[in-house]
Parts: C-alpha cells; sequence; structure tokens
C-alpha cells in the first residue's frame, strides 16, 4: 500500500521537483558560464535561496494542498493506516526537495568542479546547504501541518524562519552560548550552515542535536497527523 | 451607501491587525538588537537600521498590502459586497487609499522614530538631507503597492495573485536599469538622494511617472471590478511562467556583462592552492611575481618567482624564498609593494610589513625595504634590509612605492602628516635615504578646488616634467585612477550618484605649485546590476590606451581611444578574481589570480578601432 502512496504523491509532486530543478540548475547555469563573479559566490548567490524557497514551495504541496481541495478525507477513509500516509507524504516531500539539490550538485560538480574549487569543496558546501533546508523544511511541514491553505502555509513557513532568525539575534546579542553552553546555538538550524570543521566538538554537537530535533520532529508530525480531524464522521 | 466613513472605517478594522503587527515587527528589526546592546553598554538605543528596515522590508509591504487589500474580498464575501447598495468606486477607492497609507505609515513610523530620536541628542541643520532617501523610495513604493493591487483584484487566488505581484515588483526594479532609456526611473535615484545628487527637478522627473502609473493602475482595477473581470491562473502555469520569466531576465543581464574574453595562456605558479599571488611587475616579456604559499590574511613567508611569457608557451624560474632568519620566526607579512630595477633586472626591491602575533592580536607592524638579488645565495636573497619605522609616522603606514631612474621613493599617508622617502640608487643594492619630507597635503586624491574644477595633487619631486609625476604618483597613491595616455587619466567618479561609480576620462592641464587641473572629456556609465554584483570597489590600471578594472570576480577592459572615448572591450573572469594585473609588449596583458592568465587584446582592439 505504501508503494501506491508513494506512486500517488510522486504524480502529484513531480512538476514542483521538474519546475525547481529547472530553476536552479538554469540560475546556476546562467551564472557559472557568465563568470561575472567567482564560482563560489554564484553557488553563495543562487542556492542560498533555493534552501530557503524550496523547502516552503515543495513542502505546501504535500497537506495543505490536500486539506484545500478537500482530498485528504477521502485519502483518510481509505483502508490504509495513517501512519502510511505521512510516512509517504514525509518520503515523497523529501525525495522531491533533496532531486534539485542532487541533480544540481553533481552537474555543477562535474562541470566547474576543478576550475576554481575542487569537487570535494563544492561537494562539502551542497550537502551542508541541503542538510540546512532539510531542517527547515521539517520544521515547516510539523508546523504547517494543520494549514488548511497554502498561503497559510507559507506565513507558517515564514514564522517559523522568523522565529529561528530572531533565536540568532538572541543568542548572538546576549552571547547565551557563553552564559548556557554551545547547545542553544546548536539547536538552531543555521548553526548547520555555520560548521567550524575545526572545532570537532561542535561539529559532534550539532550534529547530535539536529538529528534528536530530526527526530522529535518526525515523531510529533506522526502524532499531529493522527489527530488531524478528516476523515471522521 | 454615499458616505466615506463607513468604508475607511471598515478597511480599517479589517486592515488593523496586519498594519500593527507588521509595525511590531519592523521596529523589532530596527531597534530590538540596539536596544539589547544598549542594555550592555552605555550606546544609544536608536541607532539602529530603520533605512535598511523601510528599503528592504517596505517592497514586501507594499506587495502584501496591495495583495491583500482586494484579494481576501475574493469569493463569497465579494458577492455579497455585490449584492449590497455598495459604490464600487468608493469601495476601491478607500480600499485602496487606506492600504496606501497604511505602507507609508508602517515604514515610516520606525525611521520618523529614529530621526526624532537622533534630533533630541544631535540637531541636524537640515532634515531634509535625512529624508531624501525615504522620500525618493516613497513612490516606487506605491507603484508596487498599486501593480499588487490590481493582481489581487483580478487574479482568481490571493498566492498567485502574491506571486505574480513579487513578479511585478522584481520588474518594477529590474527593467529600469536593465533597459536604459528608462535609467532615470530605476531605484538608483535612491542612491543618488543618498549622496546629495538629486535636486528637486530630478526628483519630479522621477516621481511624477510612478504617480501617473499607480492612478493609472487605480483605474485599471475599477475597470476590472466593474466588469468582474478575474483570470483563473494555475499552479503550474504559474510556476512555470514565474521561473521562465526569471531565467530570461537573468540571462538578459548576465550574459552581455559575462566573459567573452578568452587567455591565450594559463601559467601554473609554484604555490599552494590556498597561496596568494601580492603584487606583480613586468620588464619586457618577463614578469616577476611576489607571493605566499598562505591566504592573505596570514603571510609567513614571501616567494618570488621569475616568468618569461612568450607567444605561445611560458617558462617559470625556479622560487626564490625571502630569507626565513629564525628571528623572523611568527612574523606575519602585510601591505608589500615589489620594484624591479630597470638597470639590474638581478635586482628587485619589496617594502612589507612584518607584525608580530600579541595575546589577542596583531602587535604594531614594523616596516622595511627589501632588497632582493636573484644572483644571490638561494639561501638568502635579502642583501639589505632598511628598516624604515624611524623614517615613518606613528601608524608605520606605507601607501605605495615607486621606482624612477636613480630613485626609488616610498610614500606614507599617515593621518595629518603624510611623508614622501625618496631613496638614492646610486649603488643599486645599497639603496641609502636621500630625503625624508611631511608634505602638507595627501597625494593622489582627485578633489574639487575653489572654482569647482577637478583638479588632481602630484607628488612634489623636483626636476620631473608633469607626465613623469603623474607615473609616480600613480604608483604611489593612485586612488581609483590610472594615467591613460595622451595627457589623459581615467578615473571612477564616487560621487556621480548610481550603485556603479562613472568612468570619467579626463585631460591633464599644466601642474602649477603641485596641483594639476583636469578637464572632463567623457564619461561611461556602468549597467547598475555590476554594482549589486561587486563592482563597485574596482581598481583601476591602464596601459597604451587600455584600461583594466579589477573587480570581485574578474577584470573588465576598455579601449580608451580617441573617436569613441571609453569603449567596453570584453569581461575575464577565472579562479576567483585577480589581484594584480601587468600589461606586456604586443597587446597582451597578464592578470594575476591562483595562476597567471595570459590575454591577447590584439583583435579586440583592431576591432574597437576606427
Amino acid at each position: 500500500m505504501l508503494k501506491a502512496l508513494l506512486w500517488k504523491e510522486w504524480h502529484e509532486q513531480r512538476w514542483r521537483v521538474a519546475l525547481a530543478t529547472v530553476w536552479l540548475l538554469g540560475m546556476t547555469a546562467i551564472g557559472l558560464k557568465t563568470r561575472i563573479l567567482a564560482d563560489r559566490a554564484v553557488v553563495v548567490m543562487i542556492w542560498n535561496p533555493a534552501v530557503i524557497l524550496l523547502p516552503v514551495f515543495l513542502g505546501m504541496g504535500l497537506f495543505a494542498r490536500e486539506r484545500k481541495e478537500r482530498t485528504l478525507s477521502y485519502l483518510i477513509v481509505h483502508p490504509v493506516s495513517r501512519g502510511h500516509i505521512v510516512t509517504a507524504k514525509v518520503i515523497a516531500g523529501l525525495l522531491a526537495y533533496l532531486t534539485p539539490f542532487l541533480i544540481g550538485g553533481l552537474t555543477v560538480c562535474l562541470t566547474v568542479g576543478g576550475r576554481e574549487r575542487s569537487v570535494a569543496d563544492l561537494a562539502e558546501g551542497f550537502a551542508i546547504m541541503a542538510a540546512l533546508g532539510l531542517v527547515f523544511f521539517a520544521w515547516q511541514l510539523f508546523a504547517g501541518l494543520r494549514c488548511r491553505r497554502e498561503e497559510t502555509y507559507i506565513l507558517m513557513s515564514a514564522i517559523v524562519l522568523g522565529c529561528w532568525a530572531i533565536h540568532s539575534v538572541v543568542v548572538e546579542g546576549w552571547r547565551l552560548t557563553e552564559r548556557l553552553g554551545f547547545w542553544i546555538w546548536a539547536s538552531n538550524p543555521v548553526a548547520i550552515g555555520n560548521l567550524d570543521w575545526g572545532k570537532p566538538h561542535e561539529v559532534r554537537t550539532v550534529v547530535l542535536v539536529q538529528s534528536l530535533i530530526l527526530a522529535g520532529l518526525g515523531l510529533g508530525l506522526w502524532f499531529r497527523f493522527r489527530r488531524l480531524p478528516e476523515g471522521r464522521s | 451607501m454615499r458616505l466615506w466613513k463607513p468604508y475607511v472605517w471598515k478597511e480599517l478594522r479589517e486592515s488593523q491587525w496586519l498594519a500593527l503587527g507588521v509595525l511590531g515587527v519592523f521596529l523589532g528589526i530596527s531597534f530590538l538588537p540596539q536596544i539589547m546592546e544598549a542594555a550592555r553598554s552605555q550606546e544609544t538605543w536608536y541607532d539602529g537600521n530603520a533605512l535598511g528596515v523601510l528599503l528592504l522590508g517596505g517592497p514586501i509591504l507594499a506587495v502584501i498590502a496591495g495583495v491583500y487589500a482586494m484579494g481576501r474580498e475574493q469569493g463569497t464575501i465579494e458577492r455579497f459586497w455585490r449584492s449590497r447598495p455598495v459604490n464600487l468606486n468608493r469601495w476601491l477607492v478607500s480600499k485602496y487609499l487606506v492600504g496606501l497609507a497604511l505602507v507609508w505609515l508602517v515604514c515610516w513610523i520606525p525611521l520618523l522614530i529614529q530621526m526624532l530620536a537622533r534630533f533630541t541628542d544631535h540637531p541636524v541643520p537640515r532634515m531634509a538631507d535625512k529624508t531624501a532617501v525615504p522620500l525618493s523610495y516613497t513612490p516606487i513604493l506605491m507603484l508596487i503597492y498599486s501593480a499588487s493591487f490590481v493582481l489581487g483584484q483580478c487574479v482568481r487566488g490571493v498566492l498567485h495573485a502574491a506571486i505574480l505581484a513579487v513578479g511585478a515588483m522584481a520588474l518594477i526594479f529590474v527593467i529600469p536599469l536593465v533597459v536604459a532609456p528608462l535609467n532615470w526611473l530605476s531605484v538608483e535615484m535612491v542612491q543618488k538622494a543618498d549622496r546629495g545628487a538629486l535636486n528637486a527637478r530630478a526628483y519630479i522627473l522621477f516621481a511624477s511617472p510612478m504617480i501617473v502609473l499607480s492612478v493609472g493602475l487605480l483605474g485599471l482595477a475599477g475597470v476590472l471590478l466593474k466588469r468582474n473581470v478575474q483570470v483563473e491562473v494555475g499552479g503550474r502555469t504559474l510556476g512555470w511562467s514565474v521561473a521562465a520569466i526569471m531565467l530570461v531576465l537573468t540571462a538578459g543581464m548576465a550574459f552581455p556583462m559575462g566573459t567573452n574574453l578568452s587567455a591565450r595562456q594559463v601559467i601554473s605558479l609554484p604555490m599552494a592552492q590556498d597561496g596568494t599571488v601580492h603584487d606583480m611587475v613586468a620588464s619586457g616579456n618577463d614578469v616577476l611575481v611576489l607571493f605566499s604559499n598562505e591566504p592573505w590574511w596570514k603571510v609567513s613567508k614571501l616567494g618570488f618567482v621569475r616568468v618569461h611569457v612568450g607567444e605561445q608557451t611560458s617558462v617559470a624560474d625556479e622560487p626564490v624564498w625571502l630569507s626565513d632568519l629564525p628571528e623572523e620566526k611568527g612574523l606575519y607579512y602585510s601591505g608589500m609593494n615589489v620594484m624591479w630595477s630597470a638597470q639590474d633586472p638581478c635586482l628587485a626591491y619589496v617594502v612589507v610589513r612584518q607584525s608580530g602575533v600579541g595575546t589577542r592580536s596583531l602587535e604594531d607592524p614594523n616596516c622595511f625595504l627589501y632588497t632582493v638579488a636573484f644572483d644571490a645565495k638561494p639561501a638568502n636573497p635579502v642583501i639589505r634590509r632598511v628598516e624604515l619605522n624611524s623614517l615613518l609616522g606613528p601608524q608605520r603606514r606605507v601607501r605605495g612605492a615607486g621606482l624612477h631612474q636613480q630613485h626609488l621613493y616610498i610614500y606614507s599617508d599617515e593621518p595629518l602628516k603624510p611623508r614622501l622617502l625618496t631613496f638614492s640608487l646610486a649603488d643599486p643594492r645599497a639603496p641609502s635615504l636621500a630625503r625624508n619630507e611631511v608634505l602638507p597635503h595627501e597625494i593622489g586624491w582627485l578633489f574639487q578646488g575653489a572654482s569647482q574644477q577637478h583638479q588632481l595633487r602630484l607628488a612634489p619631486i623636483p626636476g620631473l616634467d608633469d607626465s613623469t609625476r603623474l607615473q609616480i604618483t600613480c604608483e604611489l597613491a593612485a586612488s581609483f585612477w590610472a594615467p591613460a595616455g595622451d595627457s589623459r587619466i581615467l578615473a571612477s567618479d564616487l560621487r556621480s550618484g548610481g550603485f556603479v561609480p562613472q568612468l570619467v576620462l579626463y585631460e591633464t592641464g599644466t601642474a602649477q605649485d603641485g596641483v594639476m587641473p583636469l578637464r572632463p572629456l567623457a564619461r561611461r556609465r556602468s549597467a547598475a546590476f555590476e554594482g549589486l554584483l561587486g563592482s563597485s570597489l574596482a581598481t583601476l590600471f591602464s596601459s597604451d590606451h587600455v584600461a583594466y578594472r579589477l573587480e570581485s570576480g574578474g577584470v573588465t577592459v576598455y579601449h580608451v581611444g580617441d573617436s569613441k572615448p571609453i569603449e567596453r572591450i570584453g569581461h575575464y573572469a577565472a579562479d576567483g578574481g585577480f589581484s594584480a594585473v601587468v600589461s606586456l609588449p604586443g597587446n597582451r596583458v597578464v592578470l594575476a589570480g591562483q595562476r597567471l592568465h595570459v590575454l591577447d587584446l590584439s583583435e579586440r582592439l583592431s576591432a574597437s578601432a576606427p
């Protein structure tokens, strides 16, 4: 049954994947071909906004669109567990999010790897950006699960991003890492983008804290989805 | 309903929470970090960036407010209102005006709070100077709001209308920057206002079309509302349309200013991957490169490599490392200037600043003039060290150094006490101090004299003609200008407004009392997007009627001729930018990045010749 659900989700999301891939690859190709800026600057300028925008664009098609079109009720009344539905949606969402990154990253590494930056250097940057977007994606899915419209989902995603931006300002402004410990900064998804490989202890802390957060968000998503009112008589 | 009051009252009630919410966000972003800072230290609370919030947040708010004004009425609510005895024109106009007032108020309140708070502490003589930027930005916000308002009215689905409104906002910003005849409508006017270069006439010319367009858009919204025209745009169609527009716009902007020159040779240098080229000089077809194996901020060892650049192939000699004495361990180098002796190609001179690492920062620097002999023992090629500390001011600043015949000049731009050191090269292997003079003024700056004429102060070197002094002044202290041959200089005019400084070609006059008068001959305006992409802080270099602008990403080449004074020949980028450029005979140029890139401009120059 999971396979059928995945097939359905893929057929609903594939145009978004294609659009995201074309946009990301097209913009990157223009930047790398014209070479107005250094390769690294081009990648940062195009992929950093993508890390913010793609999770929102792909996430709003998962639950909010189905609730808006009232198709989620029909899906839920099928003889299939809610766990399967949410698993299929999350897997499809992750695949939809990672596919443009994977295709774009591979293409960039193969075409301009070694030109100014080594392939390993580029791949590391792409992996970090993909991980950062992934955590944002998880937070936005969790926060926007109950949104009944795509517009509300976008608003909720913006609130999530705003909250983490305020968290960054507060932690930085009040120097909370010195008072409370590094974990307070490691809990912010932005910490993934600022990993300092020269400090392995901090890297381990960020990985551990973010893994725990992702596990927690997955669990929370499952609980929240089980309590959705759709499908109840 | 014939009165305006009920319409306005309804709009105010429905919009108040959006207004208050966004105002809270704007105030928070403007002042919260500074308030937190003020709580810790004695700094003032109001020095936040309210203007930055207006410039960035204003257009976003205009889009949201514009789409929200009509978009929220779509569907059942609109049908309900149409069934009431409501005057559609009043309904529409009141919505438009209340939304516009909301945008302006929310954008201006943080700025006014900041200005009033500053005014109580430091009264400013002319409040108009402080309000020039937001005033020039206000018509742009009005146009964005109006476009969003129409889209909110005619596109079914608030989300789709909002996406299209963001696209419209991008077009409003981008099209006047890209299409040259519309440049006078571009957001560059805000930059001009910031520099005090926007007069009342230019402001009226800039603001009037925006206001007229806004009124026209309001009229269009009225017609669409009366005829009940609403367009259904599917998510897929919308997505692909927006992506296609963005790709076409980006490609249209990027390709005309992208790389179109190719390298004839790329020469690898014997340095590490994160090494740095600090300076480069040329003599004939030979190039001398000063480099280090470390990034520029932690240079602990310097090396020279001499490269003979041939027509097809090039040969790089073995690198010569400057002495690595035990007492120099833990020292870091910065601010290197290289000179290559024309009399003896085995000799080079380097001015270096050495700094030791203290507990938390670098210690005060020590400055030296090294004489390097390539025919000396490879273990110690530095045959003479002259300490410059006692000859310079307390900050030991060295701006530049140059070589002319038997003399070597070092210029220190110490605040209030600029100095010019002159060394005699009677014995090229042992430079000796000939003169150390404190200058009454800094040299090398373009400034406007009493008669508003542009002028340039030359280095006070007796016995040399103006042309030679101009060349030496360029080596010592060129600030965004370079000699362009035939008694001309090419300069970046930073005060002209816009994102990118204009290139201005000046004709030089006869110097009197060390000041050379300049007469502008031609100007060249660069695409504003070049500034957004990092060209604003470019360094100029020129040789034989060809000028090079070194930018963060590459180099742009201009032909400085007579018939078409400043013509863009092309752009070249590689290796993440270049740190030095020298020209070789035969219209060739060598650019130093991670490697040396040799460009041959002969074909381009012959094509651009009249």
